[in-house]
């Protein structure tokens, strides 16, 4: 079963189609990139996938269950992390963890472990008690994505995840998606940065509501006979208008 | 249980950490206590008088004597002729003009019924009313003394007989505004209060995208709605505690009845501005909105709930509208609970009305913020 499915996924504001009729799968395990220009619709695309926003058309399964008629149940599986950072500044480093778990209803005893798991895995014991609204930006999203993993999610979705943040910053990031990806966990990522991209197993470019390219980077690159997938990436917006 | 108890504690984290909320939460009160009781009273008294005496007589000085002693009035000029007293109004230095023509006493004493002319400020026209009632009160009692004493010259030794009405004040026998004024001070407070931190927390959450890390989780919209009631609730009731005990300490405000009907009511109430202030935060997606929805709705059950107007002196229509307000029932509890002592008995329509309010407005809400977050 794959881990991520979506057939003719399709989304309308009014007379605007958003998403129109996207359908992929992504293999558990996988770090799938979902790239496409500034309002290609994958926003939408992702808020549908975590349950947010009930698709217009088509339906998505997320982890075999189907975001349109249950879309509470992916709750529990999934991680979310939206660009923008979305904690609580003005609680502590540790209650921010405190709090996610509790929503995540874990019992006491397990929100008290997997706080001091995320904590020394993402570095943060010496900040614990630090006020979140302190922390560097860099600091601030490695605890966004330790908040999202608290409950152990089988798929992770990262929305523009690396946003403003330094280079080093970046890399390290991507490290512990590569971890995550090898501990099971399924990634599903949207980026603007074309070099991260190139960290995906599999990639799919968004243009106007459509999927017009998906495959690994290596494929793609050879695909459209360029050397990076910026310029894939380029060409593919050019061609589609 | 677990998702609301986090909910809960984050909010009062959140709440205590924010020193700007608990001077809000802890000084609003005690200012606004303050403020308004004083401030916002209808007892009219420094009534700035203009004072003509033409007449210069024994009876007429006697007259300018009492309104000047009388406790209201602040004798502001003495103008010299009726133009002067005009222009005293005009320019804002008199409130009220009393004039006393010439041959005043002359006229009455042979026979006919001189006037004393008052000019008042109508701009306000509530104090002017008053002040009005003051005077007409003034000239009367001089006029029976003089009936009094023509009739027992008259009639030497034949003691004239009146109808006296001996009346008596309940409940609030100085008559003072205060304690009239405090349970509406405590109403508007617990919506300010109440309403504008729930709506304006959800939306704040709502633009800083904390509300959408939260949709993502499997906190269900039931849970989050208690995680947002309880701990302003229980905010309402310190603030309520807070207020009464400042009422009856600084204010001498009475305490007639019971307790346990206050507490009863206050949360019927709560329920309201609790649920009207989170169905703001349902259907606005900024602060700013839900500020102005917010402020139309407390403007509206202020000047609708009795606590400057009295509603039975208000139109017909009007007040049918104000069967629609919460806080008028909720004020009329109050007032008479505290100050009447009054008892279930005779209150229990207003907490039927309230009750349906409550439950009414909260449904309304979680049906909404089901349709929009579930």
């Amino acid at each position: 079963m794959s881990a991520i499915k979506a057939e003719n996924l399709t989304r309308r504001f009014g007379k605007f189609t958003a998403v129109d009729a996207i359908s992929f799968e992504v293999e558990q395990g996988e770090v799938f990139g979902f790239l496409g220009a500034n309002g290609a619709g994958k926003t939408t695309a992702i808020r549908m996938l975590t349950g947010l926003l009930m698709p217009s058309g088509g339906d998505a399964w997320v982890a075999g269950r189907s975001v349109r008629a249950n879309p509470r149940a992916i709750k529990q599986v999934i991680g979310y992390m939206s660009q923008r950072f979305s904690l609580y500044e003005e609680l502590r480093v540790e209650e921010n963890l405190d709090f996610f778990a509790g929503a995540y209803n874990l019992d006491r005893e397990t929100s008290r472990r997997r706080k001091e798991e995320i904590l020394e895995q993402f570095g943060l014991e010496g900040v614990r008690r630090r006020f979140t609204r302190s922390l560097p930006l860099g600091w601030k999203q490695r605890l966004a994505l330790g908040s999202a993993l608290l409950h152990h999610p089988r798929i992770l979705f990262l929305d523009e995840p690396t946003g403003g943040v330094d280079p080093l910053a970046r890399r390290t990031f991507w490290d512990t998606i590569h971890d995550l990806a090898a501990g099971g966990a399924t990634v599903f990522v949207t980026t603007h940065y074309m070099d991260e991209a190139e960290y995906c197993h599999r990639i799919s470019i968004m243009n106007k509501g459509e999927i017009v390219a998906l495959g690994s980077p290596l494929e793609l690159k050879r695909q459209y006979g360029k050397d990076t997938i910026q310029e894939v990436f380029v060409q593919l917006i050019k061609s589609t208008g | 249980m677990r998702p609301i108890f986090v909910l809960i504690r984050k909010e009062f984290q959140q709440i205590l950490r924010d020193r700007a909320m608990i001077g809000i939460i802890l000084i609003m009160p005690l200012v606004q206590l303050f403020l308004l009781s004083y401030a916002v009273t209808t007892d009219v008294k420094h009534i700035k008088l203009a004072l003509l005496d033409q007449d210069r007589s024994r009876l007429s000085r006697q007259i300018g004597a009492t309104l000047v002693h009388s406790g209201y009035f602040d004798l502001e000029s003495r103008p010299a002729t009726r133009l002067q007293a005009g222009e005293a109004i005009q320019e804002g230095r008199a409130d009220l003009a009393v004039i006393i023509p010439l041959h005043f006493a002359r006229d009455l004493e042979t026979g006919r019924s001189p006037a004393v002319q008052v000019i008042v400020d109508g701009q306000n026209s509530n104090t002017s009313a008053i002040a009005l009632g003051y005077v007409t009160r003034i000239l009367q009692e001089v006029s029976s003394d003089i009936l009094i004493a023509g009739l027992a010259a008259a009639a030497p030794g034949a003691a004239p007989r009146f109808i006296e009405a001996q009346t008596r004040v309940f409940y609030n026998p100085e008559m003072e505004s205060i304690p009239y004024m405090i349970p509406g001070v405590i109403s508007v407070l617990l919506t300010v209060a109440t309403m504008l931190l729930t709506g304006m927390g959800l939306v704040r959450e709502k633009e800083i995208g904390t509300f959408e890390q939260l949709m993502v989780t499997p906190i269900r919209p039931g849970q989050l709605l208690i995680g947002k009631l309880v701990p302003f609730a229980l905010l309402g009731f310190l603030m309520l505690i807070l207020a009464l005990t400042v009422a009856r300490v600084w204010f001498g405000l009475p305490f007639e009845g019971s307790p346990g009907l206050v507490a009863l009511a206050t949360l019927l109430f709560l329920l309201t501005t609790l649920g009207i202030g989170l169905f703001i935060s349902t259907v606005t997606s900024t602060q700013q909105q839900a500020l102005f929805i917010a402020w139309f709705v407390m403007v509206f059950s202020m000047l609708m709930s009795g606590f400057f107007y009295p509603i039975d002196n208000m139109p017909e229509w009007a007040q049918r509208i104000t069967l629609l307000n919460p806080m008028r029932y909720y004020l009329a509890i109050l007032r008479s609970v505290l100050l009447k002592g009054s008892g279930l008995v005779h209150l229990w329509p207003d907490f039927a009305a309230l009750a349906v309010f409550g439950v009414g407005i909260l449904s309304l809400t979680v049906a909404r913020f089901r349709a929009r977050v579930g």
